[in-house]
């Protein structure tokens, strides 16, 4: 793992608040490479926007405690001081989000947006940080660029912001990208050019990419390798393929469950993930998953740590279940993967 | 964008027609004393009071009367007479104006350069002890009373009467001949004005800034790794200062209109409020109709001048 | 006249927060109150008046003169204030004028003598000054050249009766000129041009003829004394005359003083300066000073009177200085503060018109009740007055024939006597007037009352009101500015409160006439702009205030009016209660000079030390 661009290990963020400590990521490990896309997968509160913005020490903050390694380019980005982890944000590593309308500065044209990335970083000519910009434009595929410059961002319609924070997020050649939920806020045919966009782009310029998302259906598109986090934790990790045909987890298994298929006959209902995830400030002991999952068993009490079962090397899971086990109990009674609680199986 | 600023101007002329009617009637329909018989002089006969009052066409139906104050305003710029003062309205106004707006320029410069920073640095540094302290000192500014706050400044450093004399006191801006001589009699005078104001711009733009801080083009703009001081500058405060633009136009409208009555009473300034004071004592009504004509003009035409201030500032306006 | 704002324009909230930081400030606190007519007489003794200057005067400085309100009328031809004259006694020569220690007979100013007399009193002819040439005029322009003519001294009083030259006076003092009804007729029809007064004669230019229908000396020629005789040439001032609806002389005059009006900004300041055409020789005023700075607006009368007390080359202007200030120069600043009997009055007037205050004997009680040491006390106590007992003040002739100090004495008059109240006798009143209980019951004890709504006059008015409760009345007070008390509610008959607190007269000139006629006289009710306020229709009284208009002599005309003053105070159409003094204040480097007739300082007297 530790050749990897970039390598997370054992981060632990931890908020204080007036209820007590919140814990936002609870050990988490993870790792991507240059050339590579790492799709994290997870809901609202699952932790994986926080583990990525810590990368970017977007959360450090006096109420904030953070633990753990963050290797990057051969160094630790943890405890990296402020100003020379500026120099890495934006540079080295571009970060972009969800909803490119509140996300650009309203009141800044475009190109002074773009040129201020640039400026940042590197001292060049204003006309240098033009026709750099133009170029980035282009790239995205965003046409006139020339004439897009001069522009406010609530010009532009949702995808073409989003392609525009992709331009600027990539203006300084950064060698990783972080994609939080690039997708979330656009129409579902505007979802499939922008993460097309994503993987042309990985593969012109070699960057890493790190794409975030709550819906497995976006990284099956362009993911090389998954993580799966739960609360905090990452429950499982390994390559698509394994994830998709031999997942460990119930909790893959309820996500894999609640996709829509257009190729397969319509079911009755949708199938959920019934509960709700756990608080984070006092969450339950053992598996985090436990109180939703209709499979487990007097061992889950007791943390399950991340390691490879299944056979596969790479392929990680948090689930004391045999893998024979699941690989029975992970089929539903519509004959697909899924979550569901079965006939005759331990509870 | 012409037409909308046209649109405004016509509203603006019929919104100052509007105003003049209702102080008109105001004034006529519930007289506080009677014009004539203050004209008159004293000892007046009731002849020569009734002469009097038709001299000064007060005799005449209320609707007569209106149109002709209407038509002499509009058409001739004519306000009348002060009945106090047996001198034409306007020249009153135009006499002390400046002193007013030599008042209220010193003041803004004075409570936008304390103010703004203060409300910046208490946002950013949001429940420090220098935030609370900040905000603790807003409090107590915003809730003295202008006339204590400046008689309080008096007895401590004015010329003829503090204790540590260092200002000029009451009645030295009448008495200054050269510019710098009126600005150094403004100096205490400016921040009696200011203070509250100050106070208030720094909460303001305290609570605004907390609110765009929070906003996602903030966490952009890190992201792309500016500095912080950028980030709070460039993105941050241009946000926040927005509606703060919209409050400043009100206030030096409402200044200019007499609104700085009490900073002016105690430091006896000879401007447009010492003016509306006296002549509300004096039930003078021509000055009082007059001075409220000017006030609605300048508080309309500075709102007209931060509703196009707003749309340069912030694009998404200009669309509408 | 009328009183008039002599008196600070604080609004309440600055005075108590005044209070609390004079306080912090080491001001003198209360407690130094000297009791009875005979402290107040020691009182006044300590500050009396300078009414000449030192022999080691000297020429030159400027003096800054600090005002809280502004003059009535910058135009001389309707000035009426006593503040006002102190700027026209300087600017403009009338025929007559007083000299700081004169107060019996003004002194020729314009003319060169006293006017000769003739035609037992009906014709009165003066000879004026040859040479005398104006100032350059007020608002810049050409001014005029030619010198000072009889025509201009005609001019003058006939530009008074234009409506657009509100003078207050010349329809009592120059009613009696032949001719004066037709002017009337005249400038009704043609408002824009001053009439003819055909009793007017100039028959060459340095000599005017006054023709009366009455023997009318005294007032007549005193009247000559004020600022509307001052010559105005018709040749320059007919056009601004004709303006409407107000003449704009005033803000283009010509003066003939030794100081003229350089600048005027209404409500913010008046300059007067050496006036370049005056001739020294011609005029008994030494104008010592180069230049009088007028600085208005200053509505903190405490601290403006701090101000002058600790500066230099400064004096008060046109407002009493409040208690407190007064306290403090009286401890601290002894020589820097002069009281002079205003020659003016104050009394809470009863509206004799309507129940309950139709029956004397129902006023009798509330004067005898009336506690006027508390009442001077809401002024400043005995600094500032002294306790009236009946209504010509000191100073006026007939004041010593009316009873003095002491008052009249007599059993008529035992409800008068005691200035701190007798609650006893009141209560006897009371029953005479068919009150069993001694208090006021049935159907008129609840009683209205208007008063000033800032202090002092707020203050008397609440005292009042307290005085009167003990007695069983049930008082409403309405509480309004100075103006509309008057011009609303206690000067129009129709709609005059029972109980006017804040009301007094002072004096044109020194003779009982101008005190106690137009007060009291029942043929004076107007029925708005009344002056009469406790609206006294006696018959005696009036007969005898007719007859006495045309009594002469220098002891016949005292005694007279002194005995119809007591009349007047028989009738208790008033609690009389003060006979004030003017308080004025001045820097320790200013040698100050009172004009006893004006009680105000003398700005063509007054020299500075280190000019």
């Amino acid at each position: 793992m530790s050749d990897a661009l970039l390598s997370v290990e054992d981060l632990e963020v931890t908020f204080e608040t007036d209820d007590g400590p919140l814990r936002a990521v609870s050990g988490a490990s993870f790792s991507v490479d240059r050339g590579e896309t790492l799709g994290i997968v997870g809901e609202s509160g699952s932790g994986k926007s926080v583990a990525n913005l810590t990368v970017l020490g977007l959360t450090r903050a006096p109420n904030t405690a953070i633990s753990g390694r963050i290797m990057f380019d051969g160094r630790d980005l943890a405890t990296l001081p402020a100003e020379e982890l500026r120099r890495v944000r934006g540079n080295d590593i571009g970060m972009i989000f969800q909803d490119p309308l509140t996300s650009l500065h309203p009141f800044y044209k475009i190109g002074r947006q773009l040129a201020e990335a640039i400026n940042a970083h590197r001292d060049v000519s204003d006309n240098e940080a033009r026709e750099r910009s133009i170029e980035l434009l282009g790239l995205v595929g965003i046409p006139e660029p020339e004439r897009r410059l001069s522009q406010y961002p609530h010009e532009f319609s949702g995808g073409m912001r989003q392609r525009v924070m992709i331009a600027m997020a990539l203006i300084n050649d950064p060698k990783l990208l972080i994609a939080d939920e690039p997708t979330t806020a656009l129409d579902v045919t505007i979802q499939a050019q922008i993460l097309r966009l994503i993987a042309e782009l990985q593969e012109r310029l070699g960057m890493a990419v790190i794409l975030i998302t709550h819906d497995l259906g976006v990284i099956v598109q362009v993911v090389h390798r998954v993580n799966v986090m739960y609360a905090g934790r990452i429950v499982e990790a390994g390559t698509l393929d394994d994830i998709f045909y031999d997942p460990q987890h119930p909790y893959t298994w309820g996500l894999l469950g609640s996709l829509t298929r257009i190729d397969r006959a319509r079911t009755s209902r949708l199938s959920q993930i019934r509960g709700q995830p756990p608080s984070l400030i006092a969450p339950p002991q053992g598996c985090h998953f436990r109180p939703r999952c209709p499979h487990a068993f007097d061992r889950c009490p007791e943390t399950p740590p991340l390691e490879a079962r299944s056979g596969s090397p790479g392929h990680l899971d948090r689930c004391w279940l045999e893998p024979e086990e699941k690989r029975v109990v992970r089929i539903t009674s519509s004959g697909e993967i899924g979550l569901e609680a079965r006939e005759g199986v331990r509870a | 964008m012409l037409r909308y600023i046209v649109r405004r101007v016509l509203w603006g002329i019929a919104l100052l027609f509007i105003t003049s009617a209702v102080i008109f009637l105001i004034f006529n329909i519930l007289p506080s004393a009677d014009p004539a018989v203050l004209r008159a002089g004293r000892n007046a006969g009731p002849q020569q009071i009734a002469q009097v009052r038709h001299t000064l066409g007060l005799d005449r139906p209320i609707y007569v009367q209106f149109a002709d104050y209407m038509r002499a305003v509009f058409l001739h710029f004519d306000f009348g007479y002060s009945y106090q003062y047996n001198y034409p309205v306007r020249a009153l106004i135009f006499q002390r104006l400046p002193a007013t707006a030599f008042l209220v320029a010193g003041a803004v410069v004075i409570w936008l350069g304390i103010g703004l920073p203060t409300g910046i640095v208490s946002a950013v540094k949001r429940r420090s002890l220098l935030d609370r302290a900040m905000m603790a000192t807003s409090l107590a500014l915003i809730s003295a009373p202008v006339f204590w706050l400046g008689l309080v400044l008096l007895y401590l450093f004015a010329q003829d009467l503090g204790r540590f004399p260092i200002f000029p006191g009451q009645g030295a801006y009448a008495e200054a001949t050269t510019f710098f001589g009126r600005a150094e009699a403004l100096i205490l005078p400016w921040f009696v004005l200011a203070a509250a104001s100050a106070a208030i711009y720094a909460r303001y733009l305290r609570s605004s800034m907390i609110d765009v801080m929070a906003e996602d083009y903030i966490r952009t703009a890190r992201a792309k790794g500016l500095p912080e001081r950028t980030v709070i500058m460039r993105h941050g405060v241009r946000s926040a200062i927005t509606p703060v633009v919209t409050l400043l136009g009100l206030d030096i409208g409402t200044l200019l209109a007499g609104n700085a009555i009490l900073t002016e009473s105690v430091f006896n300034i000879p401007g447009v409020g010492r003016l509306l004071l006296t002549s509300i004592e004096r039930s003078d009504l021509t000055v009082i109709q007059g001075i409220v004509l000017f006030g609605a003009f300048f508080i309309i035409t500075f709102n007209l001048i931060v509703d196009i201030a707003y749309a340069f500032l912030d694009p998404r306006v200009r669309y509408q | 006249m009328q009183r008039r704002s002599l008196r600070a324009i604080v609004p309440g909230l600055v005075l108590a927060a005044l209070s609390l930081v004079l306080a912090a400030c080491g001001g003198g606190s209360s407690g130094t109150s000297l009791p009875s007519e005979v402290g107040a007489g020691q009182a006044r003794s300590q500050f009396p008046p300078p009414t000449s200057p030192p022999s080691s005067a000297k020429k030159g400085g400027t003096l800054t003169v600090l005002f809280s309100g502004d003059v009535d009328y910058i135009d001389p031809g309707a000035a009426y204030y006593q503040v006002t004259y102190m700027v026209d006694f300087d600017t403009v020569r009338p025929l007559l004028n007083w000299p700081p220690a004169d107060t019996a007979l003004p002194q020729p100013d314009l003319a060169t003598s006293q006017p000769t007399i003739t035609d037992s009193g009906k014709t009165v002819e003066f000879h004026l000054r040859k040479g005398i040439r104006y100032s350059p005029p007020l608002g810049g322009g050409t001014g005029w050249n030619k010198p000072v003519t009889s025509a201009d001294v005609k001019y003058a009083i006939e530009r008074t009766l234009m409506p657009g030259v509100p003078n207050g006076y010349q329809n009592i003092y120059f009613k009696d000129l032949v001719g004066y009804n037709q002017a009337v007729a005249a400038v009704k029809k043609t408002p824009t041009k001053a009439p003819n007064i055909s009793g007017i004669a100039t028959p060459d230019p340095s000599t005017i003829v006054f023709h009366l229908d009455v023997p009318h000396y005294v007032g007549f020629a005193q009247a000559l004394s004020l600022p509307a005789s001052a010559p105005v040439p018709k040749g320059y001032a007919a056009k601004y005359d004709s303006e409407q609806p107000t003449s704009t002389y005033g803000l283009h005059q010509l003066d003939t003083g030794p100081y003229y009006i350089s600048d005027y900004k209404p409500g913010t300041s008046i300059t007067l300066k050496r006036n370049p055409n005056w001739v020294a020789s011609t005029d008994f005023r030494p104008a010592y000073l180069d230049q009088i700075n007028i600085q208005e607006g200053f509505t903190d009368t405490a601290s403006a009177s701090r101000k002058v007390l600790t500066g230099s080359d400064m004096i008060t202007g046109d407002f009493t200085p409040p208690p407190e200030s007064i306290k403090l120069a009286a401890q601290s600043y002894k020589g820097q503060m002069t009281l002079t009997p205003s020659g003016g009055n104050r009394f809470v007037a009863l509206n004799t018109q309507k129940p309950p205050f139709n029956n004397i004997n129902v006023r009798k009680a509330v004067i005898a009740a009336s506690d006027r040491n508390a009442l001077l006390a809401t002024r400043g106590g005995p600094l500032t007055g002294t306790v009236a007992t009946h209504f010509i003040p000191p100073g006026i002739p007939g004041f010593q024939q009316a009873g003095g100090y002491k008052g009249p004495s007599g059993k008529q008059y035992d409800f008068v006597k005691h200035s701190s109240g007798d609650m006893k006798l009141a209560t006897k009143y009371m029953k005479k007037a068919g009150f069993k209980s001694g208090k006021c019951e049935g159907a008129h004890c609840t009683i209205t009352m208007v008063g000033d709504n800032v202090p002092p006059g707020s203050d008397t008015a609440q005292v009042v009101k307290s005085q009167l409760e003990q007695l069983g009345f049930s008082v409403q007070l309405n509480e309004v500015t100075h103006d509309t008390m008057y011009t609303k509610f206690c000067s129009v008959p129709s709609n005059a409160p029972n109980v006017c607190p804040n009301v007094g007269w002072i004096k044109d000139f020194n003779d009982g006439q101008a005190m106690i006629d137009i007060p009291f006289n029942g043929a004076s009710i107007n029925p708005s702009n009344n002056s009469n306020w406790p609206q006294l229709k006696n018959p005696t009284v009036d007969k005898a205030l007719d007859k006495a208009k045309l009594v002469t002599g220098a002891t016949q005309r005292p005694s007279t009016y002194g005995h119809i003053d007591d009349m007047i105070t028989a009738q208790a159409p008033a609690i009389p209660w003060d006979w004030d003094n003017d308080v004025n204040m001045s820097s320790k480097d200013v040698n100050m000079v009172i004009n006893l007739f004006n009680a105000f300082p003398d700005l063509s007297f007054i020299s500075l030390k280190n000019p």
